[in-house]
């Protein structure tokens, strides 16, 4: 644990995902959903990972408090946390279900995407905050009903004596996405995952709600991974961004570096197909296929089947990381020597 | 409020329907009207007397004028003439709807019980051997005839090993000693409750496990709850409108099975009356306990519906238009 | 900073793919992913072969009574009363020394028949009241709704008993008839919810748009629902059916004693346990027990099973 933390030493990451695989057990055969994703978390920034659906990030946001379903099964690879309390940190993807409960709505908070769904209709919001809020920090339900309208109004809902009384299903969507963050903020967590809370809001809603998510990291000193496919919102919030494909990261870098300097096919195939960069009179560029199914993948860069002008290695061996600076990473072919001509410095994996 | 005055005044209308139904079929009863308020005397009048008495009765004024003095005797307690056990009807009736009650009332509550247990532990190890295990058994305690598990039942356990009685509700003369009822009620409630278990349990254990799989569970897992604290703090409570409907469904289910085991072990309830009233051709007490039956099915029903929408926010809201149009 | 090794025919690679190549590659990746998204046939289980035996072979055995049994049911063998299963009389014989095996077998005709025509009409009268009392318009659904409420309050078993006391002369139609019009209630309600489900349903509404006949919605939106949901129906009807007859005659209200039916045999276990005779009581139980769980295991194949997601627990 102490070489991994000295290897990552100037960056005091929070979490250290490490060479993850996961499968899905299926009737026609295992899906490997995570095929050696390793990424680092460091403390107090947004990492936003963008990727399209059936790429692997939900199965990854899900994987680090362990919430996948009976199905999953870990084939190899570690979950590290660093809270603040514990310098040694603590292996997420070793521990028993019952120590996860321990770390669970308590230091890790997770909000996902359909509000509607993820709160119970049977029963009014504020009641299910108040209990999240009493089991949490341990208070009585009197001073769990103040620290609530607290906590409501610090994510500027305006009326939280109205929310409160309320079944989820009666309020509006911003609102009740609202409410699912102080559920996870009802715990004092350290570490916010939020599988595409914006996904299903309105435009307006959404920009709305993502300064809410900066505000709301620097009070509660919170680091958050962001999990979105769409690119206008991680280049609003992201300190760096994460593409992710067929259960592997190809690409990540600060924000500004994905941004301007896309390198992987895929990464500039998505900022191509912006319906924002698009011409008049021009036809919309997109990407043909659909994502892979991941029942025996083949070997290789796996979009190679997509791409339009792949490279004839690409269908043989997946390419490592080329790092374009330290901060900058992506893994494809074309940045070897023999392709593009600059001698990048090459890992093996994500550090 | 308007809606529950609607739903109010709809019972009202479906009990009219029902009472109009029993006049219906009393009239259409074969045998001579004279018989059941005068028994076997009626045979010797003739055809003067016969007028006569039908005049005196009513019965020769037209179906709706009888019908609404027949819902007047209702009312006023006058329940007709029962053949069988020649006693006014509404005199016969207390002993024997209170022994079913007894019955059929602890067989209520342990079954309700019973099948809600059975759900959660088959929900919390879903696909494990418990859950297989518990499925196969109550699936064969289902299928199995309960007159005929009564009377192997019987055939065990008082014929063989002579421990417990072969039937009735209480020994001679004991019939307020709750030890000696018990022990007479314990194999007509092993017979009620084997073969009505897991009609109930299953039906639980499939809408729980539906329910499992909303997202607001795997959030609740994300707060930090255990299994057992997400079963009975989350599912329990959506569920409990559901397990009020099951509950007005399982009234009438159960009381018709008290009625099969009432015969197999000769408990002196509502049951064996109407068995026997239906080997007799005594309609009238069988059409008043079939008035009685569908009087308090309706109003539990009522009720249930009335304490779901309590409990269920989903409910209130109104129904759709219908999609014909 | 790890240096990378490729050897030199990888380093060959490292160009863009001819025209050719990528024809054939896509080739390759079209068979690959067709093959891989063939889905699991559900085979027949074991259990379920086991069951199809079973029923056939007491369907057998009912049907060709006349070949397989050595005794006449209708004969009182007075000689040999209450025997226990034996040599001559392989499941004994009752109280009145009639063979119970030949018994069961020409009781099973009855009781088949009336089980499949009572579930034929149940099912039939179920799902056109309940479906109907969803589709028609205002009065005349709410007044179906009212009837299958009202028909539903007072137990089938206590209907059965009451019209079973008004027909005094019941043969085996009659009797199938009288089962069939009393147990149509709880299918109605089911149906009736699913139908009024859809109501709400986006597709419905998109349907609506295309002006589709009811007809056609029928057809291609709660037809196939309906069989999802409803499939154990004819099963279930057919148990029930089967019951209610055992239990019918059991109380003494069901076929004429003279005529043979299963119930009727389980009628004489009152007598059995007088005199102790086990067998009376078993076997006619067991073979009725069986019957109604090869149906169900039978039925309960055709289920689709509903593996949406997983459990979140």
């Amino acid at each position: 644990m102490d070489a991994q933390q000295i290897k990552y030493g100037s960056v005091d990451p929070i979490l250290i995902i490490h060479k993850l695989f996961l499968d899905f057990e299926h009737n026609a055969g295992n899906i490997e959903a995570l095929r050696g994703v390793s990424l680092t978390l460091r403390r107090g920034e947004i990492l936003a990972l963008i990727g399209e659906s059936g790429c692997g990030k939900s199965v990854l946001l899900k994987a680090i408090p362990g919430l996948n379903s009976k199905r999953a099964r870990l084939k190899g690879g570690r979950v590290l946390f660093y809270p603040r309390s514990q310098s040694n940190g603590i292996e997420l993807s070793a521990l028993t279900s019952k120590q996860l409960r321990l770390v669970r709505g308590s230091l890790i908070g997770t909000v996902f995407q359909d509000s509607a769904a993820s709160l119970n209709p049977a029963v009014a919001t504020g009641r299910q905050l108040e209990a999240q809020i009493m089991r949490q920090a341990g208070l009585s339900q009197a001073q769990a009903r103040s620290r609530l309208v607290e906590l409501l109004s610090s994510l500027d809902l305006k009326d939280p004596q109205r929310i409160s009384a309320l079944p989820p299903q009666l309020l509006s969507g911003g609102e009740r996405q609202r409410c699912c963050l102080a559920l996870a903020l009802a715990g004092s967590i350290e570490l916010l995952l939020a599988d595409e809370i914006t996904t299903a809001l309105d435009p307006t809603v959404q920009l709305t709600l993502l300064r809410l998510l900066l505000k709301l990291k620097e009070r509660f000193s919170l680091s958050v991974l962001l999990i979105t496919h769409n690119l206008g919102v991680a280049a609003a919030v992201a300190d760096r961004i994460g593409i992710m494909y067929a259960g592997r990261i190809v690409e990540i870098g600060t924000a500004a570096e994905i941004c301007e300097n896309p390198q992987h096919p895929y990464t500039r195939t998505l900022f191509a197909a912006l319906p924002e960069r698009a011409k008049r009179g021009e036809e919309l560029p997109t990407i043909t296929g659909s994502a892979p199914v991941l029942i025996n993948p083949p070997s290789g860069d796996l979009f190679a089947r997509r791409d339009p002008c792949p490279l004839r290695i690409d269908f043989i061996k997946a390419p490592p990381f080329f790092a374009l600076s330290p901060t900058h990473m992506v893994a494809t072919w074309r940045l070897h020597p023999a392709v593009c001509g600059q001698n990048y410095p090459v890992l093996e994996e994500l550090s | 409020m308007l809606t529950a005055l609607i739903r109010v005044l709809g019972t009202v209308f479906s009990l009219c329907l029902l009472s109009v139904l029993i006049f219906v079929l009393a009239h259409a009863a074969p045998g001579d009207p004279l018989q059941s308020f005068f028994g076997n005397a009626a045979d010797s009048l003739d055809a003067a007397q016969r007028l006569q008495a039908l005049d005196a009765l009513g019965l020769n004024r037209p179906l709706y004028q009888q019908y609404f003095s027949w819902l007047q005797q209702i009312f006023q307690g006058n329940w007709g003439m029962s053949l069988i056990y020649r006693m006014p009807v509404q005199h016969l009736l207390p002993l024997y709807l209170l022994n079913t009650l007894i019955l059929g009332g602890i067989a209520f509550l342990l079954i309700a019980v019973l099948a809600l247990i059975l759900a959660l532990i088959c929900a919390r190890f879903e696909g494990r051997l418990t859950d297989r295990l518990i499925c196969s058994l109550g699936s064969a305690s289902y299928f199995l005839p309960s007159f005929w598990l009564g009377v192997i039942l019987i055939l065990i356990f008082a014929v063989n090993l002579r421990l417990l009685p072969p039937g009735g509700a209480y020994d001679p003369g004991q019939s307020a000693s709750l030890l000696n009822r018990s022990i007479h009620l314990l194999l007509p409630l092993a017979v009620l409750v084997l073969s009505h278990v897991w009609y109930y349990g299953a039906l639980l254990r499939s809408r729980l496990l539906e329910e499992l799989r909303a997202d607001y569970i795997l959030t609740a897992k994300a707060c930090g709850l255990s299994s057992v604290q997400i079963l009975i703090s989350q599912a329990l409570r959506t569920m409990l409108p559901f397990m009020l409907q099951l509950c007005a469904i399982a009234l009438p289910h159960i009381l018709g099975g008290t009625f099969v085991v009432e015969a197999v072990f000769n408990y002196p309830g509502a049951g064996l009356l109407i068995v026997q009233s239906a080997k007799g051709h005594d309609y009238n007490l069988l059409l008043a306990l079939v008035l009685l039956s569908g009087f308090v099915m309706i109003c539990s029903a009522l009720l249930a519906h009335i304490l779901s929408a309590y409990f269920d926010f989903r409910l209130r809201a109104r129904p759709e238009a219908s999609w014909l149009h | 900073m790890a240096a990378l090794k490729l050897d030199k025919n990888e380093l060959s690679l490292l160009r863009p793919c001819s025209e050719e190549e990528l024809r054939q590659l896509n080739a390759e990746i079209h068979t690959h992913s067709v093959l891989k998204h063939l889905s699991v046939r559900q085979q027949a289980g074991l259990s379920q072969k086991l069951a199809l035996f079973l029923l056939g072979l007491i369907i057998l055995l009912c049907v060709a009574a006349p070949l397989i049994c050595t005794h006449d049911p209708t004969k009182f063998y007075l000689s040999h009363l209450n025997e226990s299963p034996g040599q001559e009389f392989w499941l004994g014989t009752d109280s009145l020394g009639r063979d119970l095996f030949s018994l069961l077998c020409y009781g099973g005709r009855s009781s088949l028949l009336i089980g499949t025509i009572g579930a034929l009409c149940s099912c039939a009268l179920g799902l056109i009241i309940g479906i109907g009392s969803a589709l028609f318009p205002r009065y005349v659904g709410v007044f179906l709704q009212r009837l299958i409420e009202i028909c539903q309050s007072v137990p089938s078993l206590l209907w059965m008993l009451t019209i079973a006391a008004f027909i005094p002369r019941r043969d085996e139609l009659t009797l199938a008839l009288i089962i069939g019009c009393c147990s149509w209630f709880s299918l109605a309600r089911l149906a009736r919810a699913e139908t009024l489900q859809l109501q709400g349903a986006s597709f419905m509404e998109a349907a609506a748009s295309f002006n589709s006949s009811v007809f056609l919605k029928i057809r291609l939106h709660l037809w196939p629902r309906l069989v999802s949901v409803l499939n154990f129906a004819p099963a279930a009807a057919f148990n029930q059916a089967l019951l209610a007859e055992a239990v019918l005659s059991f109380l003494g209200l069901g076929l004429p004693l003279e005529q043979l039916s299963w119930g009727c045999v389980l009628s004489l276990s009152g007598r059995a346990l007088q005199h102790n005779a086990w067998w009376v009581i078993v076997f006619p139980g067991i073979i009725l027990l069986v019957t109604m769980l090869t149906m169900t295991l039978l039925c309960a194949s055709w289920r689709i099973e509903h593996k949406r997601r997983c459990s979140n627990l």
